[in-house]
């Protein structure tokens, strides 16, 4: 009987355990040829300029199981700094699991140059890391240098008039990409080599909250946007317009115009009061939100030579804009683990707390020695002191140590603009976490952008405010590399001016930091100033056509060098020339590089908790000697 | 029957916690290995090792004292002088061999336990400084408590069968301990 029992049992072990692999062989040969990837990068028909652009990845599940693997997407950089030509970058790996029959939507920015990168690859493999899918995709780029303009409407089409358009002021080429409403991004940094948004006819209450905020962070910049009119009652009744438009749409006229047919709108303001009638024209509101450009055209002309020639005329120029590229910074992230040291700050503390530590116990085993102690008291003085003195020693000094571990180190690369307080900051961060302690970090939403660098050391957690990032596992010391964009507020008041045939520059520390070192680049030579603390000024000479003298960088940087962070004199030449290079006039160009240390910029990444961040950044401005006021 | 093992285990820890010598000498270690502690590297780029440098400074001394105390504690070892062979003890009080072993046992584990607990101050110490983590910290207390236990039981083994070799012995079995912990302190597999 138990023998029978026994052999019973095997064999149904044997039919399950044959079973599963079976099935999940079966599993495997289905999954294989039933996933299906689609790439969209860039606007309409793949089309982007160079930069950072859009990317939507679609994964398609097909089969009756659910899939689970690994995505990643490669991309190959030509370094031109690094003797070692193709370099691979991650930039994106991810876990994925697709429930059956349904598609995966993964959106994110991509940097693309054509000369910079190879293709972007996209890899979507199995738990065994057995590669399934491997696709090779070209977005289709231009040149960045013109005015590059986006029509967000349906048609896809009906704007390409504005490439043929050209004006005294700018005459530069200009790119008209298409998108329509439901396709928008969920990031700024995919707006950011456009130079000017149209909101055409679309249904705009598709757009979501996210796509909102991208395109109000976009406008924040100094950037312009323009409102063509050309919607509906419904279209208009949407969040996006209620938020960039501060008023309301009474009626939509059918006027007749210079022999032919053209809509007006009626709009009244917060009072009631009518803003725009028939009579004035062109019907063109201009305002600002935030910091942000608005057009709206209450005029919709219906002939298209008339429609040509009114938005000829309201097209606003160019603003400038910074194309500077930092990717070599990565070395820096690398380079921070290796020079970290540990922070002994409250060495002495411990030092005299362990004298202290054995002078007590030497103390107490005298003690109990000389009063002939039984076991029982022995033990139970010993272990409470013992336990005491822990629980103090850690709660005093202990937790201080380890709070003094949690290092943020960031190097930031600060954009600025003529006139501006608002600065892009492009930077990147490495972090140390104690074992004792979970790393987290807080992050703006709205206003910042943060890319994991390396997915494997820290996951993301998205909560409603803020992006928390935060170490994986919690039994060693937890290190990671962050990439962060965001908006903050720095302000160098500059005066360029010309006197006796020179160029003189006058300058002001108009932030709330101090600024360690400026030096200024003008025609192939170097000026510098030394430190300029807050509310300070300093002016400087520029020479002017007397090419007798000639700066050298490195005397100008020989105070520099001692810089606190991680921002060491190899980085900042290579963030110069990196600047220097890209620009294409620079004959006429007055470059302000300054270098910031210490405190942090607003808007900037930090941990939740306590820890130590160390901060340095270097911030270019770029000012052109045409504009001087004579 | 546990009246007897009880005061066997109680007598002998009473000379154990009276022995002066090992009083200075756990006094003298534990400062020691906290000074090692606090000026050792927390982790270090010089030898490419995995764990950091006072982790394997403070598991190591730890690893180092138990064993060699417990190896040693022969009469005249480290010095226990008042501590009783088992046979003495059958010939003072006629109890049983077991008894005797586990009461002498019993004391040895205890105080073993009384010397990991006084180390506990340095633990804390070098948790902080990111060397070890608690859990780890944890498991390496629980493995050395079973180490010198088993140490334990060798010494008083040896002392007790081989009265005359217990030198020879013993500096074999340490021998043996400091070749293997040296190693593993680079392969990071022994714990």
């Amino acid at each position: 009987m138990l023998k029978k029992v026994i052999s019973l049992f095997f064999i149904i072990n044997f039919i399950i355990i044959f079973g599963a692999a079976n099935i999940s062989l079966a599993q495997k040969n289905n999954t294989n040829n039933k996933l299906e990837i689609e790439i969209k990068a860039g606007f309409e028909n793949n089309k982007a300029p160079e930069g950072w652009m859009p990317l939507k990845i679609i994964i398609k599940n097909n089969s009756q199981n659910y899939f689970q693997g690994n995505l990643k997407l490669i991309v190959e950089k030509r370094d031109i700094f690094s003797e070692i030509k193709n370099r691979e970058i991650r930039i994106f790996e991810k876990r994925i699991k697709i429930d059956a029959k349904t598609k995966k939507y993964i959106n994110m920015p991509l940097l693309y140059k054509r000369n910079y990168f190879a293709n972007p690859r996209i890899i979507l493999s199995d738990n065994k890391d057995k590669i399934i899918i491997e696709k090779i995709f070209e977005p289709k780029v231009k040149s960045n240098y013109g005015y590059n303009i986006l029509v967000i409407n349906q048609a896809g089409a009906g704007y390409d008039f504005l490439e043929k358009y050209n004006n005294e002021n700018f005459n530069s080429k200009k790119n008209v990409y298409y998108l329509s409403a439901d396709n928008l991004p969920e990031d700024f940094l995919s707006y950011r080599e456009l130079d000017l948004i149209i909101l055409g006819k679309d249904n705009f209450n598709k757009i979501n909250y996210k796509q909102i905020t991208a395109l109000k962070n976009w406008l924040s910049l100094d950037n312009q946007l323009l409102i063509s009119g050309e919607g509906d009652f419904f279209s208009y009744n949407s969040q996006i317009i209620k938020e960039l438009c501060p008023f309301q749409f009474v009626k939509k006229n059918l006027v007749q115009l210079d022999n032919s047919l053209a809509h007006i709108w009626l709009l009244k303001d917060e009072n009631n009061n009518e803003i725009l009638n028939n009579e004035e024209i062109p019907q063109v509101l201009k305002y600002k939100i935030g910091s942000g450009n608005v057009i709206f055209s209450a005029l919709e002309p219906l002939s298209i030579s008339k429609k040509e020639e009114f938005y000829f005329k309201i097209i606003p120029a160019k603003s400038t804009k910074g194309e500077v590229e930092y990717g070599f910074l990565r070395n820096y992230q690398e380079l921070f683990l290796n020079e970290v040291s540990y922070q002994y700050s409250f060495l002495y503390y411990l030092i005299t707390v362990f004298i202290l530590y054995l002078i007590l116990l030497y103390y107490i085993y005298k003690k109990l020695q000389s009063q002939r102690y039984g076991v029982k008291k022995f033990l139970l003085m010993f272990i409470s002191f013992i336990f005491i003195f822990i629980i103090l020693f850690y709660f005093s000094i202990g937790q201080n140590i380890v709070e003094d571990n949690n290092i943020l180190s960031e190097v930031a690369i600060i954009e600025m603009k003529e006139n501006s307080h608002k600065v892009f900051v492009e930077s990147y961060l490495s972090y140390l976490s104690h074992p004792l302690t979970k790393a987290s970090f807080y992050v703006n939403k709205e206003k910042s952008f943060l890319l994991n660098n390396d997915e494997k050391n820290t996951k993301i957690i998205l909560k409603e405010e803020r992006i928390l990032f935060q170490a994986k596992n919690n039994d060693s010391w937890q290190s990671g590399y962050l990439r962060a964009y965001y908006f903050s507020d720095l302000y160098l008041e500059h005066n360029l001016f010309k006197k006796n045939n020179k160029v003189y520059l006058k300058v002001k520390n108009n932030s709330n930091l101090d600024l360690k070192h400026i030096y200024i680049y003008y025609n192939k030579n170097w000026y510098s100033i030394n430190g300029l603390k807050i509310g300070q000024e300093h002016s400087i000479e520029l020479f002017y056509k007397i090419k007798d003298f000639r700066g050298n960088r490195n005397r100008v940087y020989k105070d520099v060098i001692n810089m606190n962070g991680y921002l060491t004199e190899d980085l900042i030449n290579r963030v110069v020339d990196e600047v220097i290079t890209y620009k294409s006039d620079i004959e006429e160009k007055v470059i302000i590089f300054g270098l910031l240390e210490g405190e942090e910029l607003k808007n900037s990444i930090g941990f939740i908790g306590k820890g130590n961040k160390i901060f340095s950044g270097i911030f270019h401005l770029t000012l052109d000697v045409n504009n001087i006021e004579k | 029957m546990i009246v007897n093992i009880l005061i066997v285990f109680t007598s002998e820890l009473k000379i154990y916690i009276n022995n002066r010598k090992f009083k200075w000498l756990n006094l003298i270690l534990v400062f020691l290995i906290s000074l090692i502690v606090i000026f050792s590297m927390p982790y270090n780029n010089l030898f490419e090792i995995e764990i950091p440098l006072n982790n394997l400074l403070f598991k190591n001394s730890l690893i180092l004292i138990l064993v060699y105390y417990n190896l040693k504690s022969l009469n005249g070892g480290v010095s226990i002088k008042k501590s009783l062979l088992v046979r003495e003890w059958k010939n003072k009080k006629e109890y049983r061999y077991w008894e005797i072993y586990v009461g002498i046992f019993l004391a040895r584990i205890v105080f073993n336990m009384i010397f990991l607990i006084s180390t506990l101050v340095v633990g804390i110490l070098v948790i902080s400084l990111g060397g070890i983590t608690f859990k780890n910290l944890l498991k390496f207390y629980l493995f050395l408590l079973l180490l010198s236990n088993l140490c334990s039981i060798f010494g008083i083994l040896a002392r007790e069968f081989f009265p005359k070799m217990r030198g020879i012995i013993t500096s074999y079995i340490y021998l043996l301990f400091l070749i293997t912990i040296f190693f593993t302190s680079f392969f990071n597999r022994f714990y």
